[in-house]
């Protein structure tokens, strides 16, 4: 029963997970392109219209019906984002504030 | 009118109020965000890793903003949690 209730409310939280970071190291691809790239805008509006429509698409999988699941699924997408930005945050030194 | 009527009119009403503040507000920002952080690149072509760095934490704050406003959007039309209480009270 309580194992049931676990896995049942754990496989949403890793999809979410998954989600978020694929959502958030593609944006982190397209932003580290920016720089190099001849059409920005096109890059960036590109890689949002495909982030986005994998994104929803697998929340709306993920969600089957049950609005508690997406939820959960939420909370796995918001875990990998703060551990991304962690991650990626820039190390400020003292020439950077200059 | 009775009442599930009136709960699927002004779910999908309110889930399209939802999503259209809660894509034209991060847009605006985002945009806002990504011209000043080009326009420090042309600046600064030196300072490129810093500035893609705090632009991508930005821009994840941003984006996930539209994202919350989707799901509840979505629940209000795919997993409305107040339809299957007014499902059984019309059903007696």
């Amino acid at each position: 029963m309580m194992i049931g209730f676990i896995l049942e409310n754990l496989i949403p939280f890793i999809f979410g997970i998954i989600l978020g970071t694929f959502y958030f190291s593609s944006l982190w691809i397209t932003v580290r392109q920016l720089p190099t790239t001849v059409y920005p805008v096109r890059l960036f509006i590109g890689s949002f219209l495909g982030r986005i429509f994998v994104t929803l698409f697998g929340f709306y999988l993920i969600m089957d019906g049950q609005w508690q699941r997406i939820l959960i699924c939420l909370g796995g997408f918001i875990l990998a984002r703060i551990v991304l930005t962690n991650v990626l945050k820039p190390e400020l030194s003292n020439s950077d504030l200059k | 009118m009775d009442n599930l009527g009136l709960t699927g009119i002004v779910s999908i009403i309110t889930a399209g109020l939802t999503i259209a503040i809660g894509s034209v507000a991060p847009a605006i920002g985002e945009g806002l965000a990504l011209a000043n952080a080009l326009r420090a690149l042309a600046q600064q072509p030196d300072k490129a890793n810093t500035i893609t760095r705090t632009l991508f934490v930005g821009l994840a704050l941003v984006e996930s903003t539209a994202i919350y406003c989707f799901v509840v959007s979505m629940i209000l039309i795919f997993a409305n949690p107040f339809w299957n209480y007014f499902v059984q009270n019309a059903g007696g």
